[in-house]
């Protein structure tokens, strides 16, 4: 009898596997690939903040992951439109976060294969967590005091807590029975990264044009990771077309912008989606990440509010654990729940209205973007709420997510 | 309450016939959703205090899994097993004892569930006592007290079952008008959280009257630790304000 079994091995289920081992947890992973080979490198790229770096560290990953971390250290929005109040900017960085005044530091860059490959190498070594990789997950059934989780070929484990971190069409999700809501933008982001001819300083910086916005995020070695909003089939299109017609329409765009930009590596193009699953829990059932919220990335929150789910569900069923009561209960659940989903909530809609503000050719809604820019830049309140929302500062923090005492 | 007129200490089976309905019973009493609901949402809170309380006293290995490995654990009033189970999986050895034959069987069919071995028994603490049995390593009495006919009398008698170097932990309801108002009017009548008369107001004890009693059995008590309730996280938390709900714990020297 496993604490835990996890169904996906990604940044969420991974880094949860560890911090519970950590924690004492016995804990069962369940993956589709084969995790002693290599993830092919892809475009995504996470901003990893301070408060998931902490996370990051408990779960014994931070070691692995530094020659690879670009340090973030600050956040710049400038809106493309030109209008009465100029051509308003805002930058934020961490000293306009309350709790980490004097420290300049937002968070880190990671390249998406660099993290996995972190978690891949550390879940492998790891004796309390028992790997079914590969293998699928095919369904499950809840019983007195436990959950049976099925395998294919018709192997079976059981466990207090199935837990789904399988992403946006979680199965797992799908078997518990807990439906979805939300909606489709009607836009894509065309995503890649690129080498950049003048040095980014470490900043992440968003244009906001008509149809969407532009940012680049910074990496190792002066190159970026950028992501352009399109309309659905402009971004595929695009991606569509040999590299150096990519780079022409680019640099022709956002060479003032970016500086001169090249594309280094694959390009790829995905649709928009908000989509929210009615519930995180179920019977002996929780979901995280994806499974449980696919965001708007805008403002890179989707893995950093999938993190806080990690820490969140790590602590109430270590708390659990520790008074001798099942880290699968009900009343446990309903704390994990009530925890995050208010939080995740206002986090996808946050960015799903900054989105709507921002990426829209509307004659009264333009003031009024270059209105909350500039307001930002001058309000300390509104700045210091602003870098708070992009950081893992809101809400009740987790303690695997706090600073180290 | 068992048939006879004078229960005496057992250990009773369940006969084929009586399964189906103690598993019902056993399902009642550990959903959290149901009727036991604000006894799951008090128990964290205490059981925790407990851990740590027995950590702190025997000196042991707060990162263990099962901390308690090699204790022995008296769960005086131990009703449906809310408290005999967890302190079985931090590693105790528990005997539970509850006046109700019904009850233990229920805790019975619940930790076969639960895959626990726990030494259930029906009868009274004063049975346990007057059939030579324990003494205990750690002694529990849990909102107990404030249900029997003596109380004075009860925590003697039961101080009694305290092994030397032993420790016990008295957790019940103090006699002041904010815990008539919260605990009676509030919890029974208000917001329906228990049974009508379930508690007796004129029954409630001063912190004193616990920790005299204690005293004067040998144990050497501690100041009671307060219990309170968060309305707005709809939590239990420990508190300074022993006011309506408080613990008190006991040791015995060497």
């Amino acid at each position: 009898m496993f604490d835990l079994a996890i169904v996906g091995a990604g940044p969420t289920g991974g880094t949860l596997a560890l911090a519970t081992a950590r924690l004492g947890l016995s804990v069962a992973l369940i993956d589709a690939r084969n995790l002693k080979k290599p993830q092919p490198r892809d475009t995504r790229n996470f901003a990893i903040v301070r408060g998931s770096w902490n996370l990051l560290s408990f779960s014994g990953l931070t070691n692995a992951l530094s020659d690879h971390a670009e340090p973030l250290n600050g956040l710049e929005a400038v809106d493309d439109a030109r209008h009465w109040l100029g051509a308003p900017s805002a930058l934020f960085t961490g000293n306009d976060l309350p709790d980490t005044a004097g420290e300049p530091l937002l968070g880190y860059m990671l390249e998406a294969q660099h993290l996995q490959a972190a978690i891949d190498a550390a879940v492998t070594g790891n004796e309390g967590i028992e790997r079914f990789a590969p293998a699928l997950f095919t369904g499950m059934e809840v019983e007195s005091g436990h959950v049976t989780v099925h395998l294919e070929k018709g192997k079976s484990l059981k466990a207090r807590l199935l837990v789904g971190s399988d992403g946006l069409n979680s199965p797992v999700r799908q078997a518990a029975g807990i439906r979805t809501e939300g909606r489709n933008y009607g836009k894509s982001v065309f995503a890649a990264d690129v080498t950049l001819s003048r040095p980014h300083e470490g900043i992440a910086r968003q244009l906001f044009t008509p149809e969407g916005p532009f940012a680049t995020l910074p990496l190792a070695g002066n190159r970026a990771n950028l992501a352009w909003y399109m309309k659905s089939g402009a971004a595929e299109a695009l991606a569509e077309r040999p590299v150096e017609e990519i780079n022409a329409e680019l640099n022709a765009r956002f060479a003032e912008f970016a500086g001169e930009m090249a594309i280094d590596g694959p390009v790829k193009a995905y649709p928009l989606i908000l989509q929210v699953a009615t519930s995180m829990i179920g019977e002996r059932v929780a979901l995280i990440g994806d499974a449980a919220r696919r965001m708007n990335p805008l403002a890179g929150q989707g893995l950093n509010s999938g993190f806080k789910d990690v820490a969140a569900l790590a602590e109430v069923c270590a708390d659990q654990v520790r008074a001798g009561l099942d880290p699968g209960d009900a009343l446990a659940l309903e704390r994990y729940q009530s925890w995050r989903r208010p939080d995740g909530l206002a986090t996808a809609l946050g960015m799903d209205l900054i989105d709507r503000v921002f990426s829209n050719d509307n004659a009264l809604l333009k003031p009024l973007r270059g209105l909350a820019l500039a307001v930002a830049d001058r309000a300390p309140p509104l700045r210091t709420a602003l870098a708070r929302q992009a950081s893992a500062a809101q809400g009740y923090l987790p303690r695997l997510m706090q600073e180290p005492a | 309450m068992g048939q006879t007129a004078t229960p005496h200490l057992h250990r009773p089976s369940l006969d084929p016939d009586e399964v189906a309905k103690f598993t019902a019973m056993a399902d009642a009493w550990w959903d959290p959703k149901g009727k036991f609901r604000p006894l799951h949402k008090f128990n964290p809170v205490r059981l925790n205090y407990i851990r740590q309380a027995a950590v702190a006293h025997f000196g042991l290995d707060d990162t263990a899994r099962q901390p308690l490995r090699g204790l022995t654990l008296l769960d005086i009033g131990c009703g449906g097993g809310l408290v005999s189970e967890p302190m079985t999986r931090l590693g105790a050895t528990v005997t539970g004892v509850d006046a109700s034959e019904a009850n233990i069987k229920t805790a019975l069919t619940h930790a076969e569930q639960s895959g626990l071995e726990i030494d259930y028994r029906a009868g009274t603490a004063e049975e346990l006592i007057e059939a030579g049995e324990g003494p205990y390593d750690i002694v529990l009495n849990l909102e107990v007290v404030e249900h029997v006919a003596d109380p004075g009398a009860f925590l003697t008698d039961t101080a009694g079952l305290v092994a030397p170097g032993g420790m016990m932990l008295v957790a019940t309801l103090n006699k002041t008008p904010k815990a008539f108002a919260l605990a009676v009017v509030g919890a029974e009548y208000v917001l329906g959280w228990l049974p009508r008369g379930t508690h007796d107001w004129s029954k409630f004890l001063k912190p004193d009257t616990v920790t005299d009693a204690l005293a004067s059995a040998g144990l050497s008590p501690e100041p009671p630790q307060g219990i309170s309730y968060s309305p707005i996280s709809d939590s239990w938390r420990l508190s300074g304000d022993t006011g309506v709900n408080y613990m008190v714990l006991a040791r015995r020297d060497k």
